[in-house]
């Protein structure tokens, strides 16, 4: 009995030792990769698709998927760009706003009609790019030196990119939120056993429709923070961003089945994403292999998963 | 007596919407403008829609066997990358390899969704970033040209003018909607989207059939990568990204329920001319790809939700 629990733990943390397994190896064996500007580089980079997985893996525990969050990165980080030039505040109150709408939308749909997210989400998906290119007429958005905006990007805390802090705080909160509070826990609930969570007097649809709320804006402010750091804006810039989070939360070890999972996890999966995709990059591997690999660590990340609930079953 | 009439006329505008739609759409785009309902165009709109037409047959397997699959797009992308590179050891060669890996390709998805027990979702999403890589590193992340200009001579040949991917895809849907309706790996599908456990007792191997089927789609994803290729004779990575959204729409705007179980080839083929026609008329009335792409994703997202309705009122009742 003691034994199969400490099985069960070693199980449970399995990521975190090949993460620290794979960083070891990488430290000692890819050219520049343990050196502070490169770590530097990795928690930038893992800063915003962090917050766009973080924020994902709430409909995910809840059951559902969400495609559309890399097309709502491009939408807000388009809009928030054009908007920086008149006032900082628009530049960050209407995305959210924008996010929030589209959130209600999609968790509307999916739970009003019952309807399969994956494919409500690939629609909206499209539909959200589609709106992207529309506003800027399939261009660039170039940003203004002269507005405050650029500040979210670009300035330092000892060293350090700001916004990296926001993502800690974004991080901190929101595993605060599904670990410590009701709405939490009801996520929990649904994403375990919707029937039960139906007779025990949850109200469903709202706690789901809150989910996708959360997933949009938190794409919605790592657009901001992305279009603030970059200065420019793509209506593709998000395209994939919705592969990569998955992938982050799978490989964290949330199931994509529901009930299982939690924010800690997806951060780990976004590092250990990151963190090989960067060591690619270094070793000057063609971008094919970052698909490649991502493919790869999802199938693996899924089957582990499956394999070792059986186990516990 | 009365009832039963009135019933009867209400469950057959039910059952043949789509094609009340299609025929009124048809009729209104014929008055609005001249040239639309003209051979040439008609021809244009099937030779446009062939492509995404022939994968929505093997959608519509997977779909009524209770899956999907993200990955059609990456596969035909990869069959047209495949085509490209063998050119040079000749025409048949290479067709028939490019069918070969695609359809491994979908027996692979198949054989991890049944026997791995990862989720269609799960495995065709990580199959459309696999092979997207894949394609990448054939093509140096370039577009790639043919060799041999052969091939064009299959894409724009025709008889009594219609182009030879349209009597294909012409003769496929016949062929599998009879495979569909007629034989018994075809009612196994019906079967096992219906209720997979009920099936399993029954005795039917859910492995066996759902293989086939996700091999089945890889074929198709061949075959339109061939005939892809037999139009421009070049491949890139870039192909195919909307490729699983419209056929996945095709197959639901045709009628087949996303919830399996239920649904044809034929209702398939309804949604595809549909789509086509939509399509043309979009092109006809001068409307952005932008928001061609918004439209079609709003269509997408209302379809499949009139479909899930229908299907929760009916588990309510």
């Amino acid at each position: 009995m003691g034994k199969s629990i400490i099985k069960n733990l070693f199980k449970k943390q399995a990521v975190l030792m090949v993460f620290i397994f794979l960083f070891i190896i990488f430290a000692f064996f890819v050219p520049s990769f343990f050196s502070a500007r490169n770590l530097i580089n990795i928690l930038k980079q893992s800063a915003i698709l962090g917050i766009v997985a973080c924020g994902l893996t709430f409909p995910v525990i809840a059951g559902n998927v969400d495609l559309s969050v890399g097309s709502i990165v491009s939408l807000c980080g388009v809009v928030a760009l054009s908007l920086s030039y008149q006032s900082i505040w628009l530049a960050i109150f209407i995305p959210i706003v924008l996010a929030v709408i589209i959130g209600l939308i999609n968790g509307f749909i999916v739970t009003k009609f019952n309807a399969n997210s994956v494919i409500i989400t690939l629609g909206s998906l499209a539909v959200i790019r589609g709106l992207a290119l529309i506003y800027t007429g399939g261009k660039m958005v170039e940003g203004s030196d002269a507005s405050k905006f650029i500040l979210i990007g670009r300035s330092l805390i000892g060293g350090v990119p700001a916004y990296i802090f926001i993502f800690i705080i974004i991080a901190v909160i929101l595993g605060i939120v599904l670990n410590f509070t009701t709405l939490g826990r009801f996520v929990y609930h649904i994403g375990s056993n919707i029937e039960a969570g139906k007779i025990a007097g949850i109200n469903i649809d709202n706690i789901r429709i809150y989910t996708f709320i959360i997933s949009a804006v938190a794409s919605a402010l790592a657009a901001i923070i992305l279009s603030s750091r970059l200065y420019t804006a793509s209506p593709l810039t998000g395209n994939g961003y919705e592969f990569d989070a998955v992938a982050a939360i799978v490989v964290g070890g949330s199931s994509l089945f529901g009930g299982k999972g939690n924010i800690y996890r997806t951060v780990i999966g976004i590092f250990f994403i990151v963190m090989v995709i960067n060591a690619m990059i270094l070793l000057n591997l063609p971008v094919a292999f970052q698909y490649i690999a991502k493919a790869v660590i999802i199938v693996v990340a899924v089957w582990l998963d499956i394999r070792t609930s059986r186990v516990i079953i | 007596m009365e009832k039963i009439e009135k019933k009867k006329i209400f469950d057959f505008i039910n059952n043949q919407k789509i094609f009340l739609i299609l025929i009124a759409l048809v009729i209104i785009l014929s008055l609005s403008n001249r040239l639309f309902l003209t051979y040439e165009n008609i021809i244009n709109i099937l030779f446009q829609i062939v492509l995404t037409g022939i994968i929505a047959i093997g959608m519509t397997f997977i779909i009524i066997g209770g899956d999907f699959d993200l990955s059609v797009g990456a596969n035909m992308a990869l069959a047209a990358t495949v085509l490209v590179i063998l050119e040079k050891y000749g025409l048949a060669v290479s067709i028939i390899g490019a069918i070969l890996v695609s359809s491994l390709v979908g027996l692979i998805s198949g054989v991890f969704v049944t026997k791995l027990k990862i989720n269609a979702f799960v495995t065709t999403l990580a199959m459309m970033i696999f092979l997207k890589g894949w394609v990448l590193l054939l093509t140096n992340s370039q577009t790639i040209q043919g060799q041999s200009d052969t091939i064009l001579k299959l894409g724009y040949g025709t008889v009594f003018k219609v182009p030879f991917s349209v009597i294909i895809f012409l003769v496929l849907y016949i062929v599998f909607g009879l495979v569909l309706s007629k034989t018994i790996w075809g009612r196994n599908i019906y079967a096992v989207g219906n209720n997979s456990k009920a099936a399993h007792f029954f005795g039917i191997s859910i492995a066996k059939t759902k293989i086939l089927a996700f091999t089945l789609v890889g074929f198709f994803c061949g075959i339109s990568g061939v005939i892809l290729v037999s139009r421009l004779n070049t491949a890139s990575a870039t192909y195919g990204n909307d490729t699983a959204l419209d056929a996945i729409t095709a197959v639901l705007l045709g009628g087949t329920s996303l919830s399996g179980g239920e649904g044809s080839v034929f209702k398939t083929f309804q949604g595809v001319l549909l789509l086509g026609v939509l399509s043309n008329a979009m092109i006809v009335l001068n409307i952005t790809p932008y928001l061609q792409q918004v439209i079609k994703g709003l269509i997408l997202i209302i379809i499949l939700s009139i479909d899930s309705y229908y299907v929760k009122v009916n588990k309510f009742k």
